[in-house]
């Protein structure tokens, strides 16, 4: 048996409003105070009122100047469906939230002790404990059930027999299978305005006139199937903490203890949920209050705990406190193990995770941004790149720097030279307390950016030079007289 | 039998290029261009060889390589992004630092390519450098099979399986 929740006028019941006040909904990303903008729900109140949706503001106004226009609020729709899927897990475990104000519950494995029609009012009265109003369709299969709940004043047990349930369900509209407004609009043009006026049409002539999305709605019509529901299943944590303000920690074994324990217990649960762990998020808070986070990513998935407290004890050794730890919190987050596979011609690391202890420790020796993967960036000024992590999947598409022609060796900083020119052109270059005679020079090519903003605009011309020993340099002149050496090209 | 296999290898070899692309045997090849040999040190004296750094880090096109820049001195913008994309670029200030980072590299032994540009480096102070220091690198590249190549200012390493200088002649020198 399934049970389905269906709350009608759903993004109204979210704004919880009195449901005698006539109210129409607009679309936020409708421009404002515009008059012929329409209307895309609106009240009991307001219906009666002889406003439906579709109508435009003016035309709303024009019969109803008490009409409170309001715009669809989706973070309180958001809000209101989580309520819904709360009040849901208190009676059954699976359930499915299928759309906005519609939840279906699977309540096969339910203890048969009450009457289904004992269980669709408990459930109704708990919706209404909320202030919200529902109607709850049971049936044997969910399609059935979502039909028999837009049928529901307010409980509908929908009996197993077929020409019954046909004889209940034809009388409903056809807006409760949800077609595209087009197809809607298409039926109506018919004359179809009921499932059972819509069913009475042959299967094989809906397949030739409306495609296999009209064939969708007639099966739905008639009956629907035993379909499988998409669960929604508590996002599970891997998280574990210590307090120790009793046995503050001053050093690095009792901390490793303590990471040993709780990662065998992390290590433990993922097996459980057959699952490896991508990354540890490490929190440490000290005794003056400050605290220490961090995450460290694990190359390749594990649940191998003296692996993961290996790379735990690497970042550990270059961390000092700045005093005693009194909390410590380790979390692991989960993923699923990787069934991708290299391809046939690259060559994988040996120990992925053994070379990402080795690049934490390469980068405790160098500090933070000295190793990775350099990227150029897309910019013309002389030596602008970046440094990505090399255990992530390089993307280069970039080409090269169409002046750099040559490889070149930087001087970072670049070297400040005094040159001699002779008709602008560079003829001998002094740097490094030696004086080099230029036999040839190549440039200048101007380059320059940022021009847009005062703050961070560069220009530069770039010379390429060659000496009488054959030494290739480049040099760099900044306005208005500065040169440099940036490198040596070879 | 033999003949049969010849044949299969001459035949996957023209097929699949990239898949035979693997590094040169142990005994020093007889070529104009340095080669990178796994589980020895090679030494490129030259100040002016980025050229030939770019060739080495090609050299292997399906494996990962460690460039160790012991002055900083790398310029990718002027690098093909195709080999951008498989190295591993270490930004060192010092030469112990330098060493220090090839050392680490090396005990790992997951990249088969390891560089290490010394040629910024004041001549001097690699001479100073005891001969224990390459003695242990060569020690480490045996171990985990890995090849090293080293650039420096001048003739350097004591225990290297081949010396090139790269300029103003391609030929090797025995060391």
């Amino acid at each position: 048996m399934y049970a389905a929740w269906h709350l009608p006028h759903f993004p109204l019941q979210a704004l919880h409003l009195p449901p005698q006040q006539a109210i129409a909904l607009l679309d936020p990303l409708a421009p404002t105070h515009q008059p012929d903008a329409r209307l895309i729900l609106v009240s009991h109140a307001a219906q009666q009122l002889g406003i439906h949706p579709g109508t435009t503001v003016s035309q709303a106004l024009a019969r109803c100047p008490e009409l409170h226009l309001l715009y669809r609020d989706e973070t309180a729709e958001h809000t209101l469906q989580t309520t819904l899927l709360t009040c849901a897990e208190t009676f059954t475990p699976d359930y499915e939230s299928t759309q906005p104000g519609l939840i279906l519950l699977d309540l096969r494995h339910l203890p048969h002790s009450t009457s289904w029609q004992d269980l669709a009012w408990q459930m109704h009265h708990l919706l209404s404990s909320h202030q919200l109003v529902s109607h709850i369709g049971l049936a044997e299969n969910p399609d059935l059930a979502t039909l028999a709940a837009h049928l529901a004043t307010p409980i509908l047990l929908l009996p197993s027999d077929p020409t019954a349930q046909r004889h209940l369900l034809g009388q409903l509209h056809l807006t409760a299978l949800q077609p595209t407004p087009h197809l809607l609009q298409l039926l109506h043009l018919w004359g179809l305005t009921t499932l059972a006026q819509f069913t009475a049409i042959p299967r094989t002539d809906i397949a030739r006139r409306l495609g296999t999305e009209g064939l969708r709605l007639w099966d739905l019509a008639h009956g629907g199937s035993q379909r499988l529901l998409k669960l929604v299943r508590p996002k599970t944590t891997f998280q574990e903490e210590v307090e120790l303000h009793e046995n503050p920690i001053e050093t690095l074994p009792p901390l490793i203890h303590h990471l040993d324990l709780l990662l065998a217990r992390l290590s433990h649960q993922l097996a459980t949920a057959w699952l490896l762990a991508s990354s540890l998020h490490l929190t440490l808070q000290f005794a003056d209050r400050t605290a220490h986070q961090r995450t460290l990513h694990i190359a390749e998935p594990t649940r191998d705990s003296p692996t993961l407290l290996r790379l735990l004890h690497s970042h550990l050794e270059t961390l000092s406190a700045p005093a005693p730890i009194i909390h410590l919190s380790l979390s692991l987050t989960p993923t699923r193990p990787t069934a991708s596979q290299a391809t046939l011609f690259d060559t994988a690391l040996r120990d992925p995770n053994r070379f990402a202890e080795t690049l934490s420790a390469l980068t405790a020796l160098l500090g933070p941004n000295r190793l990775g993967r350099p990227c150029p960036q897309p910019s013309h000024r002389p030596d602008s790149f970046q440094l990505t992590p090399f255990l992530e999947k390089s993307h280069l598409t970039l080409p090269t720097s169409p002046h750099a022609h040559r490889p070149l060796q930087r001087y970072r900083p670049p070297k400040p030279a005094q040159v001699r020119t002779h008709q602008n052109r560079p003829v001998q270059l002094h740097f490094d307390h030696h004086n080099h005679h230029l036999i040839s020079t190549h440039g200048p090519w101007h380059l320059s950016g940022h021009w847009w903003d005062t703050q961070h605009t560069w220009s530069c011309q770039i010379w390429h030079t060659l000496t009488t020993q054959g030494t290739r340099y480049q040099l760099h002149l900044t306005p208005p007289q500065q040169w440099h050496v940036i490198g040596i090209q070879a | 039998m033999n003949t049969t296999l010849t044949q299969l290898r001459d035949l996957l070899q023209s097929k699949f290029p990239a898949a035979t692309a693997t590094l040169a045997p142990t005994a020093p090849p007889v070529s104009l261009q340095p080669t990178l040999l796994p589980g020895k040190l090679i030494e490129i004296s030259s100040l002016t060889s980025t050229h030939l750094l770019h060739q080495l880090i090609q050299s292997n096109p399906s494996s990962s390589c460690a460039l160790i820049d012991s002055s900083d001195s790398f310029d990718p913008a002027s690098t093909p992004p195709a080999l951008l994309s498989q190295l591993l670029w270490l930004r060192c200030q010092t030469l112990p630092q330098a060493l220090k980072a090839a050392d680490l590299l090396l005990r790992d032994g997951n990249l088969p390519i390891v560089l290490i540009d010394l040629r910024l480096q004041p001549t001097l102070d690699l001479a100073r450098l005891p001969n224990s220091t390459w003695h242990r690198l060569r020690l480490l590249a045996e171990r985990s099979g890995t090849a090293v190549a080293l650039f420096t200012p001048a003739p350097i390493v004591p225990c290297t399986a081949q010396r090139w200088p790269a300029q103003p002649t391609h030929q090797p020198i025995a060391a």
